[in-house]
Order: C-alpha cells, then sequence, then structure tokens
C-alpha cells in the first residue's frame, strides 16, 4: 500500500510537472534548476475524535527533498513513542510511524521566501504494548493510508541554509471524525 | 486543445490519489469480530487471547443489542446518563482488533465478558434482564465521599456501574469474576426481588415505610443506598424498634444471599475460586471459596449480630460467604463422586441454585406478620433442588448446618444418619 501511494504521488508529480511546462516559461539560466533540502522538525498535528475531544500529536520528522524548477519531491517520516494510562497490572505502550510523500510547487523557486502548495499522501503505522501482569504483546498495526494538501513557505539564509513551515490539511482514512491540521516546523541544509 | 489537455493533467494526480482510495470509504465492522484481551485462564492468572464478539456492531462505540455502556455516568430516572464510549484501537494483519490505549482495553473486555455471560444466561435460562446499563468510571457517591475501587448493580437502573479504580491491581472491569459478580445481581433481582416487593407490603410490619423505600431496599441491595434507608427507618410508633430490627434482618438475610450467590456466580464463570484477589488483595482471606465451610449462621445468630450494631455490609458479606464456601465444597465434592467435568458440574450447581431462588422468593412472598424467613432457607431449597443427592452429600451439608429445627433435611438425607 505505501510503494502503491508513494508511486502515485509521483505518478501525479510527473504529470503536474508535465501540465505546468506546457504553461511555463522554462527558468532563466541564471536561475538554480535543480535543488535539495535535508530538514528535521516538529511536526504538530490537531484533530478532533468522534467524542469531539481535541487531540494533540507531536512526532519529530525527517525530510529528505529533489526539486526541479518550481517543483519539488520531499519524502518524510516522523516516528513518535507515546504511553497512554494504565497501571503496573494492566497497561498499553503504543508508538506511531509516519512515512510520506510530498509534491510542492513554488512559483518563486529562486528568491530568498518561496511560498508554496503541495499535496501529497504517506501511511501511519501504529504498533501497540500491552502488558498484563507480566505478560507483554507487541502487535503491529496495519498500515493507514491518507491523503493531504498544504501551503508552506521556505526561506533560504546563508545559502544554505533553511527553514520551512507548512500547514496541512491531512484526510485519513476519511472516516467521520473530519480532517487532522498539521503544522510543520522544520530547519535544515538547503543546495 | 493544448490548454484543456493541461488542465486535465493539473487534475490527474488529486484523482489517482482519490481512486486509490476509494476503498476506504467503505465502513464495515467486521462480523464476528476478534479481539485480543486480557483473558483469565484456570489458574486464575490472566493472558491475552484473541475473543471472539459475535454481537458487537461497532467496534469504536462499543454498540451492541446486549448493553448500552457509557462513560463516567450519573444514574438518571431508570437508566443512566452520560456520553457513550469511543475506543482507540488498531487492527492486525488477520484483522483482530488491538486497543491502543488502557481504557479502550478496559471497555472491549468489559463488554466481552458481559457478551459471554449473556450467552452462559441463555445457556442457563436464568431470566436476567438485557440490555443491561453499563457505566465505567462513573461517578457515584456514597454521602460525602467519592466511592473508588467497587463496582455495584443498581436494580432501579438495571445499571452496573464500576467506579474509578485506582489501586495498581487488575481493573474490576477487566476482572471476569467480578463481572459475573455484579452481573448476578440483576439474576437475583429478577428471581428474587422482583415482584415480591408489591408482596412485601401488605404485612403489618412493613407498613410503616414507604413504596418509594422498599422499591429501593428490596429494588437494589447496593450498599450506597445504605444510608438512605437508615434515614427512613426512624419511626416514633410503638413497637418500631421491633419492626426496625426485623426489617433490619430480612434486608441482611437477602443481602448476604445476594452477594455470597454473587461470589459463587463470579467462581461458576471463571472457574477461580479466588478472583477477587487479582483486584483486590486486602479481600483474600474473607472472600475467597477454597476454603472449608464454616458452620452456618442461624436465625438467632443473625438477630443477635443486628442487636450488637455490627457493620452491616460486613455481616451480609460475611453471612454470604458461608454459604458461597459451603456450596463450593459441595460442588467439588459432587464432582469426585460423579466424576464430571468441571465445567459440567459448575453448570448443575448453577441450574441448582436457580432453581432454589425461586423457593427462597415464594416463602419471602408467602411471609406472614408475625414470621420471619430462616437463614437457612437458602441451604434447604438448595439440598431439595439438588438432584440425586447422596448420603454422602447429606453428611456434607449436615456437617456445616447447626443441629437446629431450622434445616429441613430432604427425605433422602433423612434416611442416613446424621
Amino acid at each position: 500500500m505505501k510503494l502503491k501511494i508513494i508511486s502515485l504521488v509521483l505518478l501525479s508529480a510527473t504529470a503536474g510537472f508535465a501540465a505546468s511546462t506546457s504553461e511555463i516559461v522554462a527558468p532563466t539560466p541564471e536561475k538554480k534548476i535543480f535543488s535539495a533540502e535535508l530538514l528535521t522538525g516538529i511536526t504538530n498535528e490537531f484533530r478532533r475524535d468522534e467524542t469531539q475531544n481535541l487531540v494533540v500529536t507531536s512526532p519529530q520528522s525527517y525530510s529528505l527533498g529533489i526539486g526541479y524548477g518550481s517543483w519539488m519531491i520531499t519524502g518524510e517520516r516522523s516516528s513518535q513513542d507515546r504511553r497512554f494510562s494504565g497501571n503496573t497490572s494492566l497497561n498499553v505502550t503504543t508508538a506511531q510511524k509516519d512515512e510520506s510523500a510530498w509534491v510542492s510547487w513554488a512559483p518563486t523557486p529562486s528568491s530568498q521566501w518561496r511560498p508554496y502548495l503541495s499535496f501529497g499522501g504517506g501511511t501511519l503505522k501504529t504498533s501497540v504494548d500491552s502488558q498484563i501482569d507480566s505478560e507483554k504483546i507487541s502487535v503491529e498495526g496495519k498500515e493507514l493510508p491518507y491523503v493531504g494538501v498544504g501551503f508552506g513557505v521556505r526561506a533560504v539564509f546563508l545559502r544554505f541554509f533553511e527553514i520551512k513551515t507548512e500547514i496541512r490539511i491531512v484526510n485519513r482514512e476519511f472516516t467521520e471524525v473530519g480532517p487532522a491540521v498539521r503544522l510543520l516546523g522544520s530547519v535544515g541544509f538547503s543546495l | 486543445m493544448r490548454e484543456l489537455t493541461g488542465k486535465l493533467l493539473i487534475l490527474l494526480p488529486f484523482f489517482f490519489i482519490l481512486s486509490a482510495c476509494e476503498k476506504l470509504f467503505e465502513k464495515a465492522t467486521p462480523k464476528p469480530v476478534m479481539a485480543r484481551l486480557p483473558w483469565p485462564t484456570a489458574d486464575g492468572s490472566y493472558h491475552f487471547q484473541d475473543i471472539e464478539l459475535r454481537q458487537l456492531k461497532d467496534v469504536a462505540h462499543l454498540q451492541s443489542d446486549l448493553v448500552s455502556i457509557y462513560e463516567s455516568p450519573v444514574p438518571f430516572q431508570d437508566g443512566l446518563s452520560g456520553s457513550g464510549p469511543y475506543l482507540q484501537y488498531i487492527q492486525d494483519a488477520d484483522g483482530v482488533v488491538i486497543p491502543t490505549d488502557a481504557k479502550s482495553l478496559q471497555l472491549l473486555s468489559l463488554y466481552a465478558h458481559l457478551e459471554k455471560l449473556y450467552d452462559l444466561d441463555l445457556q442457563l435460562g436464568t431470566q436476567a434482564s438485557w440490555p443491561l446499563n453499563v457505566g465505567f468510571e462513573a461517578n457515584f457517591t456514597r454521602g460525602e465521599e467519592k466511592v473508588e475501587n467497587n463496582a455495584l448493580y443498581i436494580a432501579s437502573n438495571n445499571a452496573l456501574l464500576f467506579v474509578p479504580f485506582q489501586q495498581p491491581d487488575l481493573p474490576l472491569a477487566v476482572n471476569a469474576g467480578v463481572i459475573g459478580h455484579e452481573h448476578f445481581h440483576s439474576i437475583f433481582y429478577k428471581k428474587v426481588l422482583e415482584g415480591s416487593v408489591e408482596q412485601l407490603l401488605e404485612y403489618q410490619f412493613l407498613e410503616a415505610h414507604t413504596v418509594a423505600f422498599f422499591k429501593r431496599v428490596f429494588g437494589s441491595m447496593s450498599a450506597a443506598l445504605e444510608p438512605m434507608s437508615k434515614e427512613e427507618t426512624v419511626s416514633t410508633e410503638p413497637g418500631a424498634e421491633e419492626k426496625k430490627l426485623r426489617l433490619e434482618y430480612l434486608r441482611n438475610i437477602i443481602r448476604g444471599f445476594n452477594e455470597g450467590m454473587a461470589d459463587l456466580w463470579g467462581w461458576i464463570y471463571t472457574d477461580n475460586a479466588d478472583f477477587i484477589s487479582a483486584s483486590l488483595p486486602q479481600m483474600k482471606t474473607a472472600r475467597k471459596l477454597d476454603v472449608l465451610p464454616v458452620l452456618l449462621s442461624t436465625t438467632d445468630d443473625k438477630m443477635l449480630e443486628i442487636a450488637t450494631k455490627r457493620d452491616p455490609i460486613e455481616r451480609a458479606y460475611n453471612f454470604g460467604t458461608q454459604y458461597s464456601r459451603l456450596f463450593k465444597g459441595f460442588s467439588d465434592l459432587r464432582a469426585k463422586r460423579l466424576g464430571t467435568e468441571k465445567q459440567a458440574t459448575r453448570m448443575e450447581l448453577a441450574k441448582t441454585l436457580l432453581q432454589s431462588l425461586d423457593g427462597v422468593k415464594a416463602e419471602i412472598v408467602a411471609l406472614k406478620a408475625d414470621q420471619t424467613l430462616s437463614s437457612y432457607s437458602l441451604l434447604n431449597h438448595f439440598v431439595e433442588a439438588i438432584p440425586e443427592i447422596s448420603p454422602e452429600e447429606c453428611r456434607y451439608f449436615a456437617t456445616y448446618a447447626q443441629k437446629t429445627a431450622e434445616f429441613k433435611s430432604p427425605q433422602p438425607c433423612q434416611e442416613t444418619p446424621r
């Protein structure tokens, strides 16, 4: 499923790029054509569960992006350990792993401030450790796919340093709970 | 044309992504649901097992025709008032439901046991009242004090309440024996208390009290209602003290039967004679069933206890435990004699018990103003209901029954020298 989604995103990127090159004037020679970024940061996710309680998670994320002109494709990975309620006799611990691929389009790819639009998708996998007295079991959950769209800004300082912030709306599983909002903040290197 | 092609290509990625996720629109709960839950084993310990849930319609909301579950509810009118549960869970590669937090794990375990207890009710024909209202982490106060580490059944609301559990031991909502114990109170209500309330009101010694009072007292043997009933038993009329004593005695005997047989039911359901200590180890000595019984208290013993004003709850449990240990010991003896499987023996015991409760109810209904219910009432009806009682079993009961006329040994036992 994960491979399917990533390949779809790649395909979409190619298609989108093909469409855009038919409309957009090719970059001038002095502008950077290829670009890359390596970032780390925090992804804050806000969503409401079915009882309307706000659920907030803040896993650390890593991303690697490769760009061509106005387009950039980014692979992201984040993981988080979170311990839920329980006591010494009965408790549950979960860990979540999120892998995704995003395509972004920036109208001004060579300027210092680069606003962009993005879309993409990925999978979220939860593993659970459940304990009853001295017995502990670990279970890997299914990979749950999601898709999303976003808007963000990249800022490049001192030629190689990049700060990126983005707001995304992510629809996981198409549940009636509604979409989640993700607020990303990351820093790293840009080439 | 070129412009149109470009626009279509821009839309293409969204089409692909939506198509790939189309199947996610199908929201179907697997039926039956398999869930990995902490489940009791024969040695009394708990291990994770895959449990089949056949009546669960919606896992996330624990929707089923058998129970209405509420989180942090309060008793309201004839039911409960609170929000419905929302479970956090994942499914493994085989579709087995795995709760992802401790609360969800407790709720699903509680539901699973209730479904199994429903199956047991069907098998035994208990006439218990389903669907059942269930409160998880219920807000319940006794006087000014918030009740914790307990579970109770309220007949007027047909509700099983699990109040917040703060101990480091097995939560009560996961303890199969405790759930079986509380569920038995609903069976006892249906078998013994319901319908006998109105009959009891006809007798003179109860006339000083209101219908509402009796509905509370006999409609629920809940400890939580103790303060209310005490307030209302205050009366200045002549002979009030005697009436109060008789009422207190009757309540205590009935409550003793109820609590003792609820513990027995917990054992019948789990095959664990010490199910209570997994959650409340401080009660191990007082409540475990695999110890030798003691002489059964006579009516005079019980009257004396009440006159000396020992704690009413402790009195009821002590008396009830005498009974539960006596019947558990009998079941062991019978299994040994007949060489039957443990499960089959427990089922036979459950049937005998249910039959004997009918006899107790009939006796309560037939009580006259100057009569009291014998503390041996349940024993007499139980022994009478045992199919093909053996001389050895007769001697067993005779050993633990005091030499009193209250013990009415059945015909087969009378042929055996005591």
